[in-house]
């Protein structure tokens, strides 16, 4: 490990010291072409945000849609349990992991173009359809 | 009638990565692997003398499995036996060896899907400290440092029922329940108790047979904060906390194993005695039963709503 960075012994040259897992992806990214961001267009909101290349399609919605203009903040696990994620993917291509709840996404919605967005990672321009969610105490609420 | 079911003796959880879990559970949690086969992995916290609180299971589901409860004796465990089947539960006997490291005793279905078990002896493991002169706490903990398993909350498309069915049948006691007015008697959820806590179950609307969290106890406070910084530097994806129930009292992090089950870190609280008179919370209410703090209406459906 290199000493932790101080005003003294500042030199004209910084050294970033990056994770294994990070440096393999900047390496991946330098042999290829570099990808501009692509556009996710998030319906039936009908909005539309940047996602990096590769970048982790629920992360983008984190980042740039939900807890924004009045939306509530994202409440899943962000780790393929509980299925809250799930969307319809309509049109792109994504790589999606193979660990995941099978009851948050059964093999039989996957093969009908769902997806779980905390297990997808974007690689081309897309568009999702997410699915409308229910609060289970909304029975007991009488206004 | 003896003294009936003594406390929450282990959860069985599925996992969809059984060696991140482990790595979760043991080195996030500072639980103790007191034994593992290919596919299931056992847990106590420091604290804990009984062989597991928590057992692990490799799936291609996440949630809950079964939860299995201690109880006092065998007499105990034969009265309770016949009082579920008076309920009309059917009720299988399993046998010594059946749940390793697990006596012989009964398995039933809660009227919400749930399997819960009824057993009397487990395998004494004993705690991390000596039962002679104990230091306080035990020198090597791993992050969290959980000393032991607390309580779990299950979802049911009808809670009244299983409230009911656990009352009725398992001689559970109530500490709290949200109702539709205050003057309504109609659990919509309901906080119960066999042990001397506010709740060693309780029962919200959801899908039948859902998860929505098991919890660890902490001692204190300030372990809640600790907790928290273990969970950032780990990338724990936390749900909400720190916070503060209204139902309760207790003070929470809630936040997620690497196969999506929600997991509390949990303090505080008061002790419940069986002829408390029970709290109620009205749902307009309910924002604040659930988080005293930050009682915002629009976490209520994503917070109630994210189960396994
Ligand atoms: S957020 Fe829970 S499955 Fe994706
Ligand atoms: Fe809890």
């Amino acid at each position: 490990m290199n000493p932790a960075p101080s005003n003294k012994t500042c030199s004209s040259h910084t050294e970033v010291v990056l994770s294994e897992d990070v440096r393999q992806e900047n390496d991946t990214h330098q042999n290829e072409v570099r990808h501009e961001d692509y556009e996710v267009r998030i319906e039936p909101d009908g909005v539309t945000i940047r996602i990096p290349h590769g970048a982790q399609l629920l992360k983008g919605l984190r980042d740039h849609y939900y807890g924004r203009d009045g939306r509530g903040a994202f409440p899943g696990c962000r780790s393929g349990g509980c299925g809250y994620c799930k969307a319809s993917l309509v049109k792109g291509s994504i790589d999606h992991k193979s660990t995941y709840s099978k009851g948050a996404l059964k093999d039989d919605e996957r093969e009908h173009g769902y997806i779980l967005m905390c297990q997808s990672y974007v690689l081309s321009d897309m568009v999702i359809w997410l699915l409308p969610q229910e609060n289970p105490f909304l029975r007991w609420r009488r206004k | 009638m003896g003294e009936g079911i003594m406390r929450l003796g282990y959860v069985v959880s599925r996992v969809t990565d059984l060696e991140a879990a482990r790595k979760h559970y043991v080195e996030v949690m500072g639980l103790e692997a007191t034994d593992r086969t290919e596919n299931t992995l056992y847990l106590k916290g420091w604290d804990e003398y009984d062989h597991h609180s928590v057992v692990l299971k490799q799936a291609d589901k996440a949630g809950l499995e079964k939860m299995a409860f201690k109880v006092h004796t065998y007499d105990d465990l034969a009265q309770l036996e016949k009082q579920l089947m008076q309920y009309g539960a059917s009720v299988t006997r399993f046998s010594k060896g059946e749940n390793h490291k697990v006596g012989e005793g009964v398995r039933f279905r809660l009227p919400s899907g749930h399997t819960m078990e009824l057993f009397v002896e487990i395998d004494y493991k004993g705690k991390a400290l000596p039962q002679v002169n104990p230091a306080p706490w035990p020198e090597g903990l791993l992050g969290v440092g959980a000393p032991r398993i607390d309580h779990l909350l299950i979802t049911a498309e009808r809670p009244h029922e299983t409230i009911e069915f656990l009352m009725k049948a398992l001689n559970f006691y109530m500490s709290e329940m949200v109702v539709e007015k205050p003057d309504s008697d109609f659990p919509i959820s309901a906080w119960l108790f066999r042990s001397n806590t506010p709740h060693d179950i309780a029962i919200i609307p959801g899908k039948d047979e859902g998860l929505h969290h098991f919890a660890f106890w902490l001692d204190e406070f300030t372990e809640l904060r600790k907790a928290g910084d273990v969970f950032t530097k780990n990338n724990v994806p936390v749900d909400v906390g720190i916070e503060r129930h209204g139902i309760t009292r207790g003070q929470t992090i809630y936040y997620f194993d690497p196969s999506g089950n929600r997991n509390e870190v949990f303090t505080g609280g008061y002790i419940a005695y069986p002829d408390m008179p029970v709290v109620k919370w009205t749902v307009d209410q309910l924002a604040t039963g659930i988080f005293y703090f930050n009682h915002r209406e629009e976490w209520l459906a994503g917070f109630t709503g994210v189960t396994t």
